[in-house]
């Protein structure tokens, strides 16, 4: 599995984009809008993947 | 005696300017040693190293030291037989180590080769270990096996526990760790600080180093080592010989890898007590590995792979090119480097240097120049400019004995607020390992985790005064019970 891959498949990604693209999956029928729905989840993540590392950075070094 | 007394107060207080730009610079400096951890932190969020499928299924040797373990012992070689690992390639050894119970007989009846040593002498794990692997180097041959692995009595394997860990030694790696869950986790407060301590240990270390291709440190229990280690017999009996091995595997050029999908169960300490005693041995034992190993990691990182021991390192190094060798001479710097940063006793050097500067020479200097508006709500942490917005206190003293006192006084508040402030704000690590560990915990009620977030600073705070106590104190070997009942079964049931 490359790193890619575990960044969207594994940790925050199972809470923060597998639960919600599952979700969208299941509940819209149209594929067209779940697909689109996915990729802004997608890029929610990834936006919200790179805060996030920002944020730990910022409050866990020690200088 | 009185003037005497006075001058002597008065030049310790002089030199406090002097002294506290040197405090400041020492505390700058154990900050800036340790800032790269924030890289492992941000790393082990998001990854870790993947193991390709084994090419090759390597013949192993299982090693479990248990004292007095029937409650536990036969859940633990259960798991194993349960492996999807072919049974030819793996065999038992159980050190029966001044056992008093049946825990022998369940590990014959089980599969096991049991050997049983009795020296109330030398009570350590380690010692267990030594006598084990001597005795199969007696009957079988240390070298006869590929590999060895080490478990503790309560420990549980999930069922492709071996199969992930051949994966990794097949891929090169030598000494290997894996994924420590727990199996009592939710049984009360003390159990989940430690298993929060684990999980912990996996996000902000050994996910990343595995990553980065550095050596995490092996952590007592579920891991495995290529039998090249012990061809010369097992030489860690100290308290915690898992440090002592980390260091000294490192300082020989041994990187240590962790296969994060390699997972087993290992039961907490519930009771305080226990957990004071265990904690104090800890101290004691990393304490005495500092000691023991920090020069020759000191050497590693001035000189690099020059004073290795190891004799296999250097004939793969002599193949590689120079480029190569320069990167790994590099690599094996910093691997030693961490270990040393890992090994050493900051918080004992934090207290003496606080002792000396913040208690004893601060408060000679107000004894000649009074407290003036000393501001009781420091704001050096998130938690403290937080509650300096709420509310704050200023203090001011006239110099002489009762500003010296007040000094001192001042100095332990500041101290323990700014203490409290880091215990307080850290809760958040357990939030964070709640949410991004969840699919490989037990079932925990909402409560509960609302509890344990509190609860869970405990152990930071307990390992700090235990090794200050462990400065002074002599500690013995003492056992840890375990009587959980749970079965690896009852573990697979509680996860889905």
């Amino acid at each position: 599995m490359s790193y890619i891959d575990q960044f969207y498949k594994e940790g925050l990604a199972t809470t923060f984009y597998q639960g919600p693209t599952k979700f969208i999956k299941k509940k819209i029928k149209n594929k067209n809008i779940a697909d689109f729905l996915c990729l802004l989840i997608k890029i929610f993540y990834t936006v919200f993947a790179v805060l996030f590392a920002i944020l730990m950075f910022i409050v866990n070094f020690p200088l | 005696m009185g003037n005497f007394f006075n001058d002597l107060i008065t030049i310790i207080g002089s030199s406090y300017k002097t002294s506290k730009e040197i405090y400041d610079f020492l505390g700058w400096l154990f900050a800036f040693l340790v800032a790269y951890r924030t890289v492992y932190f941000v790393i082990g969020i998001f990854f870790t190293r993947k193991f390709k499928p084994a090419k090759k299924q390597h013949k192993y040797g299982i090693l479990i030291a248990a004292r007095n373990e029937k409650y536990v012992i036969g859940n633990l070689l259960d798991s194993i037989n349960k492996q999807d690992y072919p049974k030819e390639l793996l065999k038992v050894f159980v050190v029966a180590d001044n056992c008093t119970d049946n825990t022998a007989e369940i590990a014959r009846s089980k599969g096991a080769i049991c050997y049983e040593r009795f020296d109330e002498e030398h009570k350590t794990k380690g010692f267990a270990l030594e006598f084990l692997l001597d005795n199969i180097e007696k009957d079988y041959g240390r070298m006869n096996f590929e590999g060895f692995f080490i478990f503790d009595a309560d420990n549980l394997l999930k069922s492709n526990y071996i199969t992930k860990m051949n994966d990794a030694f097949d891929s090169g790696e030598k000494i290997i760790t894996s994924y420590r869950n727990t199996k009592n986790f939710d049984e009360n407060w003390v159990a989940s600080t430690y298993a929060l301590h684990w999980i912990r240990s996996i996000r902000t270390g050994h996910r990343a180093r595995s990553v980065l291709r550095l050596a995490t440190n092996i952590q007592g229990t579920g891991f495995l080592f290529a039998s090249e280690i012990v061809k010369n017999g097992w030489h860690y009996t100290s308290l915690t010989e898992d440090r002592a091995l980390t260091a000294d595997a490192v300082a020989q050029g041994y990187m240590i890898s962790y296969q994060d999908e390699a997972e087993f169960f290992d039961e907490q300490p519930t009771s305080l007590k226990i957990a004071l005693r265990q904690r104090l041995r800890w101290s004691k034992g990393h304490l005495l590995a500092f000691v023991e190993t920090a020069p020759q990691l000191l050497l590693n990182i001035f000189f690099g792979t020059k004073f290795l021991k190891v004799k296999w390192s250097r004939e793969e190094r002599k193949k590689k090119k120079l480029s190569q060798r320069f990167f790994e001479s590099l690599k094996q710097r910093f691997a030693s480097f961490d270990v040393l940063m890992l090994q050493t006793p900051f918080s004992v050097f934090n207290i003496v240097r606080w002792l000396i500067v913040a208690v004893i020479i601060y408060s000679c200097y107000t004894y000649v120049n009074g407290i003036n508006n000393f501001e009781l709500i420091s704001k050096s942490t998130f938690v403290g400019k937080l509650i300096f917005k709420l509310f704050n206190f200023k203090v001011n003293v006239e110099p002489g004995y009762a500003a010296l006192g007040m000094g001192i006084l001042l100095a332990v508040w500041a101290r323990l607020f700014y203490r409290f402030c880091v215990y307080f704000g850290n809760m958040w690590i357990a939030v964070y390992l709640f949410i991004i560990e969840r699919s490989r915990m037990i079932k925990i009620k909402f409560w509960k985790k609302v509890l344990f977030v509190f609860t869970w600073p405990i152990f930071d705070i307990i390992g700090r005064y235990t090794t200050y106590v462990a400065l002074f104190k002599k500690v013995t070997w003492k056992q840890i019970p375990h009587e959980s009942k749970v079965t690896i079964d009852d573990l697979n049931k509680a996860i889905k």
